[in-house]
């Protein structure tokens, strides 16, 4: 009765042996079944789905059997199942309890009195297909919540209303040191230094493009244990559970500004140095050249000659000095590169 | 020509060593030495005379009055037509050698040590 090449395996868990041949009658007239296998109570069920090598694409389950019944049946069944799809068998009298199966991850709920083989066939096919969507779309989900939760960069969500955290990921918890239910009992403002919050707010009245990649630039943020860093923000909107949010992207430039700043200063004591070579050392040399020159080219009595050796080594030793604190110069750059 | 000749240095050794250059010069007159911008000002108040020519050799740092504060002082009473003004300085800053150029008087940059060559342009100048 069907095109339908796919063959099923089936686990019936059901403790009333009539029932369950009603059942697997019906299930191999419907020809797309591979594989039925009973248990007869809650145990030997569990042990069917424990076991690695049994391989189920649908369960139909008996909501009372003599080791468990009801709500505890269905969670506890439901601890193994995985993502296969659980459809109820049920009597009369129980359907208003079938239908809240539903809610508690039931697939569907087929009515034992009206079984027949078209109404497996539909239910078969209906909740193994429906399933299928179902499980691709809540792993597409986990994958993106994936992609926000284990960012390498802090990220998180927040109402652009309220400006509570909606959610943070855990680059974000690492890096502020607040835990996620301490993050989502703050609002923005609890991360940002008292001096920032009514920039912040003025910011925030500025309706913001949708769907744009906004930077917005270079922040100071608060960790929990006090420290300040400076981050830059990247932002966008969306809707969050239903709520206008924001989400945020945080590149801390701390350590970057530091390493800045520490190449500034020792951009300036270089500049500091070259003036000194250019000024400073030039002068005792300027009277070094002269004097020599003098010595070489001028009438010199003896007595002078004296004098003149004397203003020699003067300014050699006077150039030594300044050599020497150019040395001690360069050497407090190293020192100041360390100490960042 | 009545030429008068001064030199402005606060480094002894290198007015000294300026002072034996320009000696050794017959077109200069012997130098009249001054180790700081104040002194030096305070002869040419009372020494200036449209009649003269002067050539001054002037240091840019010195602690008292430094080269720029001096020819400051000297612009209001001293002409160009007959006052020659040379920087002599330990390095050559190009922020200093644009500086110069904004006073009239200044006529020539030089690093130290003097030598026989710039006396030779301050002659040149002069001459002229």
């Amino acid at each position: 009765m069907s095109k339908n090449l796919n063959r099923y395996d089936i686990l019936v868990v059901e403790d009333n042996p009539g029932d369950y041949l009603l059942v697997e009658d019906f299930l191999l007239e419907t020809r797309v079944t591979k594989n039925i296998r009973l248990a007869k109570d809650f145990q030997s069920a569990r042990d069917i789905l424990k076991d690695e090598l049994s391989h189920i694409d649908l369960i139909f389950l008996d909501l009372s059997l003599p080791d468990l019944e009801g709500e505890e049946l269905i969670s506890r069944i439901k601890e193994y199942s995985k993502n296969v799809p659980i459809i109820i068998l049920t009597g009369y009298t129980d359907v208003d309890f079938a239908i809240k199966t539903l809610s508690l991850g039931a697939s569907d709920y087929l009515l034992k009195d009206v079984l027949n083989t078209t109404v497996l066939h539909k239910s078969i096919l209906y909740n193994i297909e429906r399933n299928k969507t179902m499980v691709n779309l809540k792993e597409s989900e986990q994958r993106y919540s994936d992609l926000f939760h284990f960012s390498p960069l802090p990220m998180w969500v927040y109402d652009k209303k309220s400006l509570k955290f909606l959610d943070v990921n855990d680059a974000a918890i690492e890096h502020y040191g607040y835990s996620y239910e301490e993050f989502l009992a703050m609002d923005i403002t609890d991360i940002r230094p008292p001096e920032e919050i009514s920039a912040l707010k003025d910011s925030m009245i500025k309706q913001r493009q949708p769907n744009k990649n906004i930077y917005h630039g270079e922040f100071t943020h608060l960790k929990k244990n006090g420290d300040r860093i400076r981050v830059e923000i990247r932002s966008n909107s969306f809707l969050f559970r239903g709520l206008q949010a924001q989400i945020i992207l945080v590149n801390d430039v701390t350590e970057r500004n530091l390493h800045i700043e520490a190449v500034e200063k020792q951009n300036e004591i270089l500049k500091d140095i070259a003036w000194t070579q250019s000024h400073v050392v030039r002068a005792p040399l300027a009277r070094l050249m002269g004097l020599v020159n003098a010595m070489k080219n001028e009438r010199i009595t003896d007595s002078d000659k004296e004098i003149f050796y004397n203003h020699i080594l003067k300014s050699a030793e006077e150039l030594d000095e300044i050599v020497k604190s150019v040395v001690s110069k360069s050497q407090e750059i190293n020192v100041n590169s360390q100490n960042e | 020509m009545n030429l008068k000749n001064l030199i402005v240095d606060d480094d002894e050794i290198s007015l000294m060593l300026s002072e034996m250059i320009v000696e050794g010069d017959s077109f200069f007159q012997k130098p009249q030495k001054f180790l700081d911008g104040t002194y030096a000002l305070e002869f040419l108040r009372e020494d200036y005379s449209q009649d003269k020519t002067y050539a001054i050799i002037l240091d840019i740092n010195m602690p008292f009055m430094n080269g720029w504060e001096f020819l400051e002082n000297i612009e209001h009473f001293v002409s160009s037509d007959n006052t020659y003004v040379f920087m002599l300085s330990s390095s050559s800053d190009k922020a200093d050698i644009q500086k110069s150029d904004k006073f009239k008087l200044v006529k020539g940059y030089f690093t130290k040590p003097l030598q026989k060559e710039h006396l030779e342009q301050i002659q040149e100048l002069i001459s002229k």
